[in-house]
């Protein structure tokens, strides 16, 4: 029963939030604003706990003194809400970017530059990677070349920024098309299209229809005054 | 405002006309699959095969990079189900980890798959599998894994220490024979931290984030990959289990086919009205 309810709740929740290719409406605005406030309410959940777990429990109670380095630089930053010592809210905040720096550094080189240069031939047996590589190869080039602005550009340059224009528009589309449809909306079509969601959505087409008969009626005598 | 209508409709009317097919589209082939012919790509028979021929006794690495609401999509479910089958054939350990950017919905993903996802039975938690649960910090978890296993954090999901779990005692990162990780952004982290280890890397993403990963791939860095939704697919095919990612693939086919043909058509009237402006 509480399964049967979810998943009842679940599709009413899909529909009310994609209404807003119907119109603006004030469901849409409900929900959308609920799943922001539950979704930040998750993360301080989420956030509190693993300060409680890793760096207070460690510290306070096991005497760890990483941790405890930890929750006092942590602390450093509400510094900024005393005027006379601000200035110390610095300090963690540069560790902060000075070890993130340093981390993202330290395997750049062996994995983005040295392993590609020694990915191999640029032409192998395989014609269908050699052509995969070409396409890479103008790929890069022509949209790099989109991108220069600093001298006026002739024909043939001109010509190869259309290509990469092209590229680019490709790589969004297929971006964008996947991220949607790949995962999110086919996957809720299942719940919305079969028990028990599917009484959700007959419910919620037959307000739809009502809605858009109610409106036009209103309208047409609105617009018979006008003319 | 009257060269934008077609066939009379308004531009509006138009817009609602597209998603209608939009939904026409993905909905049918769910109630009614249409079975369309499914290639296995080679990464997926390799990502596959890596797992299966795992020796006995192996540690691999899970870092969970997609949030809950994957779940439902049932996106990992098959491999998931995989380590669980790994764990009771082959003695397999599998340590579980978030150190997804989009923050504790990681963890709570890799909550969902263990409890209502895969079947657990004849494995034992702690002994046989871990779940180190979501950490803050992205990159930083992931260099703290590739530097030592036991500093990145102090106690698993629920509160256990680390100390007092079996799977976790006396364990190094160098013990951990195989890394894996799903993600829905940016793939370089992953490599700048765990490539320098030279052990062999599976990855799960997005169809979105393969063109970035393929340098990796091709690199070597990366040993196989699931591309997405299809890959998942093609996985549940050599796995023989199916979820929802399955019968979504005819959805998508459907989807792109219409995708392909509202940019033609569009560009055709566009064109059109160029020629008559």
């Amino acid at each position: 029963m509480s399964d049967m309810i979810g998943d009842l709740v679940f599709v009413a929740i899909i529909i009310g939030i994609w209404t807003i290719f119907y119109r603006e409406n004030a469901v849409y605005k409900a929900i959308s604003s609920s799943s922001v406030g539950l979704m930040l309410a998750f993360w301080l959940k989420g956030g509190f706990d693993t300060i409680y777990k890793d760096v207070f429990k460690p510290a306070l109670f096991d005497m760890n003194l990483a941790r405890m380095a930890v929750l006092v630089l942590g602390l450093m930053i509400f510094l900024r809400f005393y005027q006379s010592l601000a200035f110390a809210s610095k300090w963690p905040i540069a560790i902060l970017a000075g070890v993130g720096t340093a981390i993202a550094s330290k395997g750049a080189v062996s994995a983005m530059i040295l392993n590609q240069i020694a990915a191999g031939p640029f032409f192998t047996a395989d014609i269908l990677t050699n052509i995969n590589n070409i396409l890479i190869w103008v790929g890069a080039i022509a949209t790099t070349v989109y991108f220069l602005f600093s001298f006026e550009r002739g024909p043939i340059l001109n010509t190869i920024s259309r290509i990469g224009q092209v590229y680019m528009m490709l790589a969004f589309g297929v971006t964008f098309g996947m991220a949607v449809y790949g995962s999110s909306v086919l996957t809720q079509m299942n719940f919305l299209l079969k028990s028990p969601g599917y009484y959700v959505t007959i419910i919620a087409i037959i307000i739809i229809v009502a809605d858009i008969v109610m409106r036009s009626r209103k309208q047409k005598p609105e617009s018979a005054t006008t003319s | 405002m009257s060269t934008n209508k077609l066939f009379h409709l308004s531009p509006e009317v138009q817009d609602s006309i597209v998603y209608l097919l939009v939904m026409v589209l993905s909905g049918l082939p769910i109630l009614y699959p249409l079975g369309l012919p499914l290639k296995i790509n080679e990464s997926t028979t390799t990502f596959y095969n890596t797992l299966n021929e795992l020796p006995d006794g192996t540690v691999i690495l899970w870092n969970e990079g997609y949030m809950v609401s994957s779940y439902v999509s049932g996106s990992e479910i098959a491999f998931y189900r995989m380590f669980f089958d790994l764990m009771r054939d082959k003695d397999v350990k599998v340590i579980f980890i978030s150190s997804c950017v989009d923050g504790p919905l990681g963890g709570a993903m890799i909550e969902q798959m263990l409890k209502y996802g895969v079947d657990k039975t004849d494995t034992t938690y702690g002994v046989d599998y871990v779940n180190l649960g979501w950490l803050p910090g992205f990159e930083a978890v992931l260099a703290a894994i590739a530097q030592d296993i036991q500093s990145v954090t102090t106690a698993d999901a629920y509160g256990t220490p680390i100390s007092s779990i079996p799977v976790m005692q006396g364990l190094t990162t160098e013990d951990i024979a195989l890394f894996g990780f799903s993600c829905g952004v940016s793939v370089d982290p992953w490599m700048r931290q765990w490539g320098p280890l030279n052990k062999p890397i599976l990855m799960f993403g997005g169809e979105q984030l393969i063109a970035q990963a393929m340098s990796y791939i091709q690199a070597g860095t990366v040993d196989a990959y699931l591309n997405g939704g299809r890959g998942n697919a093609e996985f549940e095919k050599l796995y023989g289990y199916y979820t929802l990612q399955t019968a979504t693939m005819d959805a998508t086919n459907l989807i792109s086919v219409y995708g392909i043909v509202l940019i033609l058509l569009s560009n055709l009237m566009f064109r059109k009205r160029g020629v008559q402006k």
